[in-house]
């Protein structure tokens, strides 16, 4: 269970979060909206302190991940999967060398490694482009590796920083997709994803948040959200959806 | 900071490490592939360092010849030299002589160049022996006073003067800036003082004065001063004087335009006037002075010898200034040497004649005394022939006929004299015109040289000898003309007598026999006192006294050489340079330019003073009460080491060396600092976004990198610059740092979202950089390392 509490930060004198708190359960997929520079990037990328919180407290399976030191907060790292906006593959290793590198400090054979690497890349449909290098990949197959190197750790919280955003509106889908079957599949693994896609927050979320300048202004279950909206993001997003749907 | 928690710090140490040993490797490789190439060129040039101590050069053309014969030298007087050869250059040849050790003394090394003297083929002979230092600038007196005290130091093998050098032979290299010091040491406690007199002012016991200075200044100022004046001219001085003597030379040859100015002109100094020339060119003059109304000038354009008319103009030919009067040495000398070739020739016959002259003078004499006799033996006879007619009853006639054939051979005898004394009358008649033209020529031929010189005297000298001559002759020979004209009317009484005596004498016996009257009657008649006492009052021979003085004067005459006066005169004209008066007066305008640029050295005072404690300006002070002369001074060191040429080579390569290890070093820092700790510095900078640099981690480690790498490499080959103290390397290091730190992320920079990637990993910083980072970074010495540590 991930717990977040009155989470905090300011770059120079801008507050970017202004007292975060949520709850994500086990098997829960969280959706994180808001206008662009609410916090939503900075709040996933405090979660696994890729980008240190000034204050407040994250607790994950019980673990105050803000209060462990840097051996620890690798060691807890090696279970919190990241997926970046741009995808931060390894430019001079090949698809199967990315997906494999997570499990390289691991105890794990190289064998071992291989063999789940082929898994994920399978479950991204790319075991095919698995020598390919990411210069040879488009958007979508660089963002579906990148999913591919989240899901080989096995993560216990999967953070997904705008999968999609860096693609064109084409490659979208594949990659949503591929995030839906994840979410669709996992049972006990948090996922929690950074995302404008209303439609596919309103399919595969468990709990939406919505930010604005730095706060939750509004969260609950997608349905509630997006039928009675209390916030005037909340109304926003509705009449979006409501635009889709008609 | 990051780094030191992470296990990454072992990487960097051993790419430190890494890089020192394979920068000092690379550096010291360098440098001895420096040393060797340039090393080794430049000892085929001018000889190995420290193996030889002679150089000598010679004509490539003779050089069998020449080795020869410096082999037999070397065998003679240096047994055991070795002698090699360099390169061949531009047709001379090196060849390089190494002494014994034996042989490495001050005697031998004195004469050392004066063994291969006498050898043909060689051009040049140079000292090289090494390690030496050579002080230059010594006076003779001060090197024999610091020789003994520089022999004296430690590590000194000997010394020995050359010319104005003092020539220091060290024991050993590494010596030679430990005993150059203790020189320079030793100099730094004298000074010299110059004091000079004006050029061109002769100072008698120069020396002497020298010893009254310095024996003052020890007296009244308590000075250790010692006097080394050298009465030696310096090559500049002479230079100076050649110059001086070869415009003073030029001038006597360079026409001289004197310039009548007419009235109502004027005329200043430095004004240019013109004379028309020959062509309708013309002559420009430069007004040199001025004096009243006469001005001379000298010819800037053209000469003389192209004058037309007398006039000069103002420069642009509009207005007559004044009438010019050119003299043209050039000219007048050519002339000179015409008119005595033409006077030579004749000289011999107006000697031969006047010796002729002389001897019919003598002869003259010697004629004269027998008129004398003559007419004194006739007037006996005459007296005798008076006696007869006396007693005429007693007449011997064979008495009186033989007194009678004796005055006939008498007067015949008279009258050939007289005939004689008549044609010697033509021949002195001959000589004195002779002798008035010969002085005239001679009086001309003087009047074109310049007055004062040998030949101007010699040429007096012959002209009044000649003068002299003629007047003696003139004098001497117009007493005896006018005795001979007295003689001319009395010739033909005497014929008339002669006849008489004939005639009386052919019929004396029948007279004697038939009339004794008749005979007393004709003997009277043939007795003629009356022109026997004429006779006698005509004959007063001139002086012998008067002859003997022109007889000196001849032989005087004869002793001036005219032919050798000829033809010296003739070899000037010859050499004199073939200039035109333009050419002469730009040479002396040159001349006079550079004279004027350059300080003649007079006679000059050297004393040796100490260098501590003394106030030059009282000694100048006191000096000048004691010398009357308007003196200058100077004081300089007493002698400087200078830079030996050969070893000063030697220097520069090793400079080169040091400078090639250097900058390897350099290099290799450099490198290692862009390409490899670049990476690391760019990560750290990514790690910590400190805006202050100083709080910036990579700050410091950029700067500890680049001081380590450089100054270890530095100190591990050894590198000691003569210019740079040994903690400049830090400085530098320092500085490298800091460029380094600004321009790592330009140079060397990383993907950031990679290293994101891998802190999202849960990766620590060693392995980032390991397996992530490095990797994909630029080819260098951490790439190459790190491959053991990568997992793909």
């Amino acid at each position: 269970m991930l717990k977040v509490i009155n989470l905090t930060k300011s770059y120079d004198s801008r507050q970017v979060l202004r007292g975060i708190t949520f709850d994500a359960q086990a098997g829960q997929t969280v959706v994180i909206m808001g206008p662009s520079g609410c916090g939503k990037s900075t709040t996933i990328r405090c979660l696994n302190r890729l980008t240190e919180p000034d204050g407040g407290k994250i607790l994950l399976n019980g673990i105050s991940v803000l209060e462990l030191n840097t051996e620890q907060l690798l060691k807890l790292r090696e279970k919190i999967a990241f997926v970046f906006q741009n995808f931060n593959l390894i430019e001079h290793l090949t698809v199967e060398e990315n997906v494999m590198l997570p499990l390289i400090k691991s105890d794990l054979v190289r064998q071992e490694i291989v063999t789940r690497a082929q898994q994920v890349l399978e479950q991204v449909q790319l075991a095919e482009r698995k020598n390919d290098y990411p210069a040879n990949l488009s958007g979508g197959q660089k963002q579906r590796v990148g999913i591919a190197r989240a899901l080989i750790i096995e993560p216990n919280l999967l953070l997904l920083d705008e999968p999609t955003a860096s693609l064109d509106p084409i490659l979208v889908k594949e990659v949503l997709d591929v995030i839906e079957d994840l979410t669709k599949t996992q049972d006990q693994r948090i996922v929690i994803i950074v995302t404008h896609q209303v439609a596919f927050a309103l399919k595969v979320a468990d709990l939406i948040l919505l930010l604005d300048q730095g706060q939750i202004v509004e969260q609950g279950h997608p349905e509630e959200i997006f039928s009675q909206p209390q916030s005037q993001l909340g109304q926003k997003y509705k009449q979006l959806l409501d635009y889709y749907r008609s | 900071m990051l780094l030191f928690k992470s296990d990454f710090i072992k990487d960097v140490v051993i790419l430190l490490l890494v890089t020192i040993i394979l920068g000092t490797l690379l550096s010291l490789v360098i440098g001895t592939i420096s040393d060797y190439y340039f090393g080794d060129a430049v000892d085929s040039l001018i000889g190995d360092y420290e193996n030889n101590d002679l150089l000598l050069i010679i004509d490539e053309r003779e050089k069998e010849e020449t080795v020869e014969k410096i082999k037999e030298v070397l065998q003679t007087k240096l047994p055991g030299a070795k002698l090699s050869t360099g390169i061949n250059l531009a047709g001379k040849s090196n060849l390089f002589i190494s002494v014994g050790k034996k042989y490495k003394r001050r005697a031998v090394f004195l004469n050392l160049e004066d063994y291969f003297n006498d050898i043909k083929g060689i051009t040049t002979t140079s000292l090289m022996t090494e390690p030496r230092l050579t002080i230059n600038g010594l006076k003779n007196k001060a090197s024999q006073l610091l020789e003994d005290k520089i022999a004296d130091l430690d590590h000194v093998a000997f010394t020995f003067p050359d010319g104005d050098s003092l020539e220091v032979i060290i024991d050993e290299a590494q010596f030679t800036a430990q005993v150059k010091e203790k020189i320079n040491t030793l100099l730094n406690d004298y000074q010299m003082l110059g004091i000079r007199f004006p050029i061109k002012e002769e100072v008698d016991n120069l020396v002497q004065l020298g010893s009254k200075l310095e024996k003052v200044l020890k007296d009244d100022y308590g000075l250790a001063v010692k006097n080394i004046t050298e009465l030696n001219s310096s090559e500049l001085g002479s230079l100076a004087k050649t110059m001086t003597e070869m415009k003073s030379f030029l001038s006597s040859y360079a026409s001289t335009i004197k310039i009548k100015v007419f009235t109502g002109q004027k005329i200043e100094v430095g004004d240019k006037l013109i004379i028309p020339a020959e062509d309708k060119k013309k002559i420009d003059l430069r007004v040199s002075n001025v004096n009243d109304m006469i001005a001379t000038a000298v010819i800037t354009t053209g000469d003389s010898s192209a004058a037309v008319g007398d006039l000069v103009y103002n420069s642009d030919s509009t207005t007559a200034v004044g009438k010019v009067e050119i003299n043209n040495p050039r000219q007048k000398l050519d002339y000179l040497v015409s008119e005595l070739k033409k006077l030579v020739p004749q000289l011999g016959s107006i000697f031969n004649d006047a010796d002729s002259i002389l001897a019919n003078l003598e002869e003259l004499f010697a004629t004269l005394q027998l008129l004398k006799g003559t007419t004194t033996e006739i007037e006996t006879l005459n007296q005798k022939l008076a006696g007869y007619t006396a007693n005429i009853e007693q007449l011997d006639g064979r008495e009186i006929k033989a007194n009678l054939d004796s005055l006939e051979h008498r007067l015949e005898q008279l009258v050939v004299i007289i005939t004689r004394l008549e044609f010697m009358r033509d021949l002195i008649l001959d000589l004195r015109v002779e002798l008035t033209q010969l002085e005239s020529r001679i009086n001309a031929a003087q009047a074109e040289l310049r007055v004062g010189s040998n030949y101007y005297n010699n040429l007096q000298q012959l002209a009044e000898n000649i003068a002299q001559l003629k007047i003696k002759v003139v004098d001497n020979t117009q007493e005896i003309i006018d005795q001979i004209n007295r003689y001319n009317p009395l010739l033909k009484e005497i014929k008339s007598w002669q006849k008489n005596v004939q005639d009386f004498n052919a019929v004396i016996d029948k007279l004697i026999k038939e009339s004794p009257q008749e005979f007393a009657k004709r003997l009277t008649a043939v007795s003629n006192k009356d022109l026997i006492t004429r006779l006698q009052q005509v004959r007063q021979p001139a002086s012998e006294e008067k002859l003997a003085a022109v007889k000196e004067q001849l032989v005087k005459l004869r002793a001036i050489d005219f032919a050798g006066i000829t033809a010296q005169l003739e070899y000037i004209e010859q050499s004199l340079p073939k200039l035109k008066d333009e050419e002469i007066t730009a040479s002396i305008d040159l001349l006079d330019h550079y004279l004027a640029g350059r300080a003649i050295p007079g006679a000059e005072i050297s004393l040796l003073l100490p260098a501590q404690n003394v106030d030059l300006k009282v000694i100048k002070e006191e000096i000048k009460t004691m010398i009357p002369q308007q003196i200058s001074f100077y004081d300089s060191p007493v002698g400087i080491i200078v830079p030996n040429l050969r070893n000063q080579i030697y220097q520069i390569l090793s400079e080169v060396k040091i400078v090639l290890t250097v900058v390897t070093a350099l290099l290799c820092t450099s490198l290692s600092l862009l390409f490899d700790h670049g990476l690391i510095i760019t990560s750290l900078q990514e790690l910590n976004t400190e805006k202050i640099f100083y709080s910036n981690p990579a700050f410091y480690y950029s700067l500890t990198m680049a001081v380590i790498t450089l100054s270890s490499i530095c100190y591990l080959t050894g590198i000691e610059s003569p210019y740079l103290p040994w903690w400049s390397s830090i400085l530098v290091g320092v500085g490298l740092g800091l460029i380094i730190f600004k321009e790592a992320a330009v140079i060397n920079d990383f993907a950031k979202a990679e290293f994101k990637a891998g802190e999202a990993f849960g990766f620590n910083y060693a392995q980032i950089m390991r397996q992530i980072i490095i990797p994909a970074a630029k080819p260098g010495l951490l790439k190459i390392l790190n491959q053991r540590q990568t997992y793909f």
